[in-house]
């Protein structure tokens, strides 16, 4: 019996009780299965149409996933993953530095700039697309991979600054206040105390952030356009025959794209439950 | 977890002993190095966010083309955006995604009550709910095109149990298209809001939700009354992700399931943003339908300031 | 101590990016200006063709030490790419380019080719749809590799097993092979979202309906906006090509059915509207039973062949390497060009060579015979707010969404709300 409601009071389980508890256990597990196979029903069907022959005869075909692990998409998860690893490790330098800053140094108009950087999370990203374009541009930084990374991480930045500076928040004070009477600075005690801590939060923030530049099409196709620099989903969508719209590659290619990232998510998911724990402000 | 206030000898900190003189310099070297901490972040997001936004907001005044920009003052927004033959509609969709966003939270939000109090197989579907997370939203559009169209297995499946009066062409009608997208949104986006929650849930403090069950208190009672109230944190950074995908995010999907149609049912602000620039050329009328999703934006961030992001209350 | 370190980390850190910002900018294509060698960059609209990767060979063999870098842009973000690119100065030294109004976008940034070309040369691929005015004296922007057309591809098994003879050629006989077909339990007209992006390219449909109705001046005239897609003689068109879904004769979800392809090949449907990129495919699949014809669209059997000299090659004014890049896109056209083109199945746009996929070949063959006007393609030259307009517009009227006047008027609207610069005079008529 797995319902905390019978641990909790047990000397109320009379069989109207019983049948309570179990019908109450029976529905939840079946609305769970249920929202289960609805998550799950699409992704099995991407795997079907990605294994079968599209011309109607529906026969087993693996020509898709021969085509998507020969071309040149290895090489583009090379970047993809290169790129993405980069912008990471911009992305949690400074986050971590300027939550830090927000949370324990504050200073006359640290609250407000906290706010703006916040705001920021809600601007959508093609308001400001096309004029950041052209201002890369003209500083010839297209197709530059360190100035794109810095993109890629500054775009997460708000939302990760958001986690990591109510995390810092959830520390005492007292812990820095110590260590500086101790004698250490302020960076001494950042890097030695504050980032170990922040691992959790930082592991939430990093994965998270994965996902959505692994995934990335817009900023990729624009700033990163010259071959031997694109992203996976770059080449994925370029492979596209012009005219005649293949499927079982589509969906091959797409299936690819997203195994590194379910992998990440299985490796880190214990640390990802912390980093939001403490990420929140509990 | 808990930090102890103590040193490395085990022996607590005598506060007493801190001693005055040294207060001022240490305030104003701790005012330095606030500074210094978040000047990379607050430089790289004012250089690469904020000033190409005010760009746009300036070039939203012009007939910018790419190359040259002259003013035209108000134009962009008369002709170009409320002027526009669907205008309306545009907005409407737009308004829409964003007020369905609490209805997915709160569905969310039962399935993690579900989760949290049921620990048959927890893990596992948690991983389960998350997986579409994984995948692009490029990838999501074309496989729910295929998914949702006439002779699609939805429409088979609606046949089987018995409700082939509810089968059509979900993405190709107008009056389904916007719902369809909406549904497959939330899709999407479940798995995140879930995990958060969930997590939110089990370490919220077990010892109100214990004495409430003893007073009597079960279900639906529990959730309003105790759970809600604990993890309201949480409720709100979901919120904000959601809101902040369903604006931006939700473009992809457009674009791969239903280009904006049939005619403009399924066209947002910042779909009609990306095909006045980069399909028609004008690129001023599309940085003022970017101005004006941005003043949604903040309208929203606005309300939600309001309930407490910036500031813990302690 | 740790953070006598930071402040000069950031410097370097800066200075890295910035010094690799430099270089990015450095020249990567060699060699003078008027000297073929060195290295071009070249778009591909979506994936490189068999055809491309054999021109490319081809070239580079005639002119030894020079290398043509082929980078592949996705279909679907192919214009807003090159338009990005070429307004920040970055555009590749040549690209792939369609005639009429998508070459007008970029007319500013194309280098003439005529300074490079010489004339007979143009004139046997018929390039002047991508001169200035459709007038070979003035400056030519760009070359056309392959003659594309729009037609029916049909199904002649499917057409025998229902009983009919021949291939329909006005609507009576389209609305009777239909009724047959639809009998005898196949598809007779199938449409749906073939390229992914919503919908299907209504203008196909368009070019036939309206080209029979008003001919290459009534088109001057919708495009000048002198007349209306309104008048009687379109809308009488349109209508009845809306009634064919209203009669069961085409799917019901044609904006998002995308297996059409799918049960085309299968031999489900009997026709479908596409074009010559399409035969290939056809005939892979479907081997001798796959045959085109112009769409029945018309009161009068049709006598028209919408053929448009396509598939453009373009010169960017930017280009480092002018020389180079003309004389691949002189090479594409020159006889050697044109034939490879041919062998790998398109049809080329030279006169006098032909294609080698049946398809294409009979379908010319049967333009020459019954002497069918050849007509561009509709779309390629009104504004793209008028073609979306109309795009959308038409396959919402096929849905059964909205009447032919409703979605005519929108297209009309559009019309009007062009400003005087988008609003081109391309003289298709040639008066």
């Amino acid at each position: 019996m797995t319902s905390d409601l019978a641990l909790a009071a047990p000397e109320r389980l009379t069989l109207w009780g019983r049948l309570r508890i179990l019908l109450s256990t029976g529905i939840a597990r079946i609305v769970l299965v249920g929202v289960a196979v609805v998550t799950c029903a699409p992704v099995i069907f991407m795997i079907v149409k990605s294994l079968t022959k599209q011309d109607g005869t529906n026969a087993l075909d693996f020509s898709a996933w021969q085509k998507v692990l020969q071309g040149d998409l290895p090489g583009a998860a090379l970047v993809s993953l290169t790129v993405c690893v980069l912008s990471i490790a911009i992305l949690l330098t400074f986050s971590s530095l300027a939550a830090f800053g927000f949370a324990k140094l504050p200073f006359k108009g640290s609250q407000g700039l906290l706010s703006l950087i916040i705001v920021m999370m809600l601007v959508p990203l093609q308001t400001y697309l096309i004029t950041l374009y052209f201002n890369y541009s003209n500083f010839d930084l297209i197709g530059n991979i360190p100035a794109v990374c810095l993109l890629y991480g500054t775009t997460q930045l708000p939302f990760s600054i958001f986690i990591m500076t109510n995390f810092f928040r959830a520390i005492p004070d007292e812990l820095l206040e110590a260590a500086v009477v101790d004698g250490a600075s302020y960076p001494r005690a950042f890097w030695n105390i504050f980032v170990p801590m922040a691992r959790p939060a930082m592991v939430t923030v990093g994965v998270l952030a994965f996902i959505g530049i692994w995934n990335d099409l817009l900023l990729a196709l624009l700033f990163l356009p010259t071959p031997g620099q694109r992203t996976l989903s770059v080449v994925m969508a370029s492979s596209q025959n012009a005219q005649v719209f293949d499927v079982s590659l589509v969906m091959a290619g797409s299936l690819m794209a997203a195994i590194p990232c379910i992998i990440i998510y299985i490796i880190f998911e214990r640390q990802i439950a912390q980093g939001l724990t403490a990420g929140t402000g509990k | 977890m808990t930090i102890s206030l103590r040193r490395s000898t085990g022996a607590p900190v005598d506060r007493r002993r801190r001693p005055r003189a040294t207060a001022q310099p240490l305030l104003r070297q701790r005012k330095f190095w606030g500074v210094i901490f978040v000047a990379p972040a607050i430089t790289s997001v004012t250089l690469l966010m904020i000033i190409p936004t005010f760009q746009a907001l300036y070039y939203s005044f012009t007939d910018w083309n790419g190359r040259s920009a002259n003013w035209v003052g108000f134009a962009n927004y008369t002709q170009g955006v409320f002027a526009s033959p669907d205008f309306l509609r545009i907005l409407l969709n737009t308004l829409l995604i964003i007020v369905s966003v609490p209805f997915g939270v709160a569905f969310s939000l039962i399935i993690a009550h579900l989760l949290a109090t049921h620990t048959w197989g927890r893990r596992l579907f948690r991983g389960i709910y998350f997986m579409p997370i994984a995948l692009s939203w490029v990838v999501i559009g074309l496989t729910f095109g295929y998914l949702l169209s006439s002779r699609g297995p939805i429409n088979d499946l609606l046949s089987a149990i018995g409700l082939s009066a509810l089968r059509q062409d979900w993405l190709g009608t107008e009056a389904t298209a916007l719902g369809s997208l909406i549904l497959v949104f939330n899709w999407a986006f479940f798995g995140i809001n879930v995990v958060l929650l969930y997590t939110g849930m089990t370490t919220a403090d077990p010892s109100v939700r214990e004495a409430a069950m003893l007073d009597g208190a079960s279900g639906w009672k529990m959730l309003v009354h105790i759970v809600l109230p604990q993890t309201r944190r949480y409720i709100e950074l979901c919120l904000i992700l959601t809101m902040s995908a369903a604006i931006t995010g939700v473009f992809g999907l457009i674009y791969t399931m239903t280009s904006g149609g049939p005619g403009a049912a399924t066209t947002t602000f910042e779909y009609v943003l990306y095909t006045r620039s980069f399909n028609l050329g004008h690129f001023s009328q599309g940085a003022a339908f970017g101005i004006l999703l941005f003043l949604f934006s903040l309208v929203f961030a606005v309300l939600r300031l309001r309930s407490g992001v910036r500031a813990d209350d302690k | 101590m740790m953070y006598r370190y930071l402040g000069s980390a950031a410097v370097l850190v800066t200075a890295a990016i910035l010094l690799a910002g430099c270089s990015a900018g450095a020249d990567t294509g060699s060699g003078s200006s008027t000297e073929i060698g060195g290295t071009i960059t070249l778009w591909s609209y979506g994936e490189e063709t068999q055809s491309n990767k054999d021109l490319v060979a081809g070239f580079e063999k005639k002119y030894p030490g020079t290398t043509v870098k082929v980078v592949e842009q996705p279909g679907d973000n192919y214009f807003a790419l090159l338009q990005a690119s070429v307004t920040s100065g970055k555009a590749p030294d040549a690209f792939l380019m369609f005639p009429g109004g998508y070459q007008q976008q970029f007319a500013d940034y194309s280098l003439d080719l005529s300074k490079y070309i010489n004339r007979t040369d143009l004139e046997s691929v018929n390039a002047q749809f991508f001169a200035k005015d459709s007038n070979l004296d003035n400056p030519v922007y760009g070359v056309p590799t392959v003659s594309n057309m729009y037609y029916t591809l049909y199904n002649q098994d499917v057409l025998d097993a229902a009983g009919v003879a021949t291939f329909p050629t006005d609507w009576a006989e389209l609305n009777d092979a239909c009724k047959k077909i639809t009998a005898a339990g196949y598809l007779c007209l199938g449409y749906g979202n073939t390229t992914g992006s919503g919908g299907f390219s209504a203008y196909q449909d368009f070019s036939y309906m309206s080209g029979q109705a008003v001919g290459l001046a009534g088109w001057d005239g919708l495009l000048a906006g002198t007349e209306s897609y309104t008048q009687p003689a379109i809308l009488d068109q349109v209508e009845q090509w809306a009634s064919l879904e209203t009669k069961g004769y085409t799917n019901e979800d044609v904006m998002t059915w995308r297996d059409v392809r799918t049960d085309f090949l299968a031999g489900k449907t009997a026709m479908m509207v596409t074009g010559s990129w399409d035969a290939q495919w056809a005939v892979d699949g479907l081997g001798d039973a796959v045959h085109g014809a112009p769409a029945p669209f018309s009161d009068d059997p049709i006598d028209v062949l919408i053929r448009l000299q396509d598939a453009g090659i373009s010169v960017s004014v930017d280009s480092k390497n002018p020389a180079t890049a003309a004389a691949y896109a002189a090479y594409n056209i020159s006889d050697e060009g044109q034939k490879i083109i041919a062998a790998a199945g398109g049809v080329p746009a030279r006169t006098g060579v032909g294609s080698s996929n049946r398809v294409n070949q009979e379908i010319l063959a049967n333009a020459e015979a019954a002497g069918w006007t050849q007509m561009p393609m509709y779309d390629n030259f009104i504004a793209p707010s008028v073609n979306e307009a109309l795009n959308s517009g038409l396959n919402q009227v096929l849905a059964g969404q909205l009447s032919a006047k409703d979605a005519l008027g929108k297209v009309d609207a559009a019309t009007k709300a062009l400003t005087d610069a988008e609003r081109i005079n391309y003289n298709l008529s040639g008066k």
